[in-house]
């Protein structure tokens, strides 16, 4: 009989674990950067459908977006990104992974906790070390995660022609943000 | 003579510049009035984005039919095998209802192991 309660307070027990150890995700998170430069025409785009997973038991991250996913307000512009500089027909996605470091996903509020995200982002066919500061907060059910980076296109091998480089800012102001729901 | 020249060179300049205009900012492409390059089921665009070149299906039009297994804010998840986010302002299907959307096929999510799509509006 004791070795019964013993059995189902493990269950128990595991049970609960299990809701700490897994994976919250979206399909739709947002990605926004900028390289725009002052008097001329702006440089910007916006991806909705970014996905992005984090396990919450080890803090490992991942997001992956789908470069023909970034929306321009200039059409021309759009074209040029995926054509020109970024090459989408062959290099189709941006990704990046890594781990928040020392993250515990217990101590987790409504306000903002910092993290450091160490990982790798990989795009253009590209991969560099990625090393940034990400805020994530509890709201509900759901896990908000905030992070603000510089890019040099330099760094990816992505060549802007000298014709249209004092239009666009050697370095890109990328801003991503998800809301992480429970798989 | 001289002030024909000059007439001629402002048309020309003129014309060349509502040209350059227009070339600058064209619109975007309209999906919805485009012919699609695949008309069936979510699986089965799954299925043909694996098998094919990635260019047969990467940045073209698609027409899908499917069982809706997940809401996101602002798309939908069908029959598991793709995600579709919606065109600004249109409204959501429910979960587990049936429907077919038109979209653009923006490429294939390894996270999740789905064809991803957007711009999508549902079709009658």
């Amino acid at each position: 009989m004791k070795r019964s309660y013993f059995i189902l307070i493990c269950m128990l027990l595991c049970g609960s674990w299990n809701h700490y150890a897994q994976k919250v995700a979206t399909k739709s998170g947002v990605i926004t950067f900028e390289a725009s430069v002052a008097s001329f025409e702006e440089v910007k785009a916006t991806h909705a459908n970014v996905s992005a997973i984090l396990n919450t038991e080890t803090g490992s991250f991942a997001s992956l977006a789908l470069v023909n996913g970034f929306r321009f307000k200039v059409a021309l512009m759009e074209e040029h990104f995926n054509e020109n500089y970024m090459e989408s027909a062959t290099y189709s996605k941006a990704t990046v992974k890594g781990v928040l470091e020392d993250f515990n996903s217990e101590s987790l509020t409504s306000d903002f906790t910092s993290y450091n995200l160490k990982g790798t982002i990989e795009m253009h066919g590209v991969e560099n070390e990625l090393n940034v500061p990400v805020r994530i907060k509890l709201d509900g059910d759901a896990l908000i995660v905030e992070t603000n980076f510089e890019l040099k296109p330099e760094d990816f091998d992505i060549e802007i022609p000298s014709v249209v480089a004092n239009k666009i800012a050697q370095t890109v102001v990328v801003n991503a943000q998800y809301t992480l729901n429970k798989l | 003579m001289k002030r024909r020249t000059i007439y001629v060179a402002i048309v020309l300049l003129v014309v060349a510049g509502i040209a350059g205009y227009n070339y600058m900012y064209q619109d975007h492409r309209d999906i919805q009035k485009e012919e699609a390059v695949f008309k069936g089921d979510a699986k089965g665009l799954h299925k043909l984005y694996l098998e094919s070149p990635k260019e047969a299906l990467l940045n073209k039009t698609v027409i899908v039919t499917g069982l809706v297994t997940a809401l996101e804010e602002g798309g939908i998840t069908l029959d598991d095998a793709v995600y579709a986010s919606y065109s600004n302002a249109q409204v959501l299907p429910n979960l587990n209802e049936r429907v077919t959307i038109k979209g653009r096929c923006i490429g294939y999510d390894e996270l999740f192991e789905i064809v991803s799509i957007d711009q999508a509006t549902p079709l009658d």
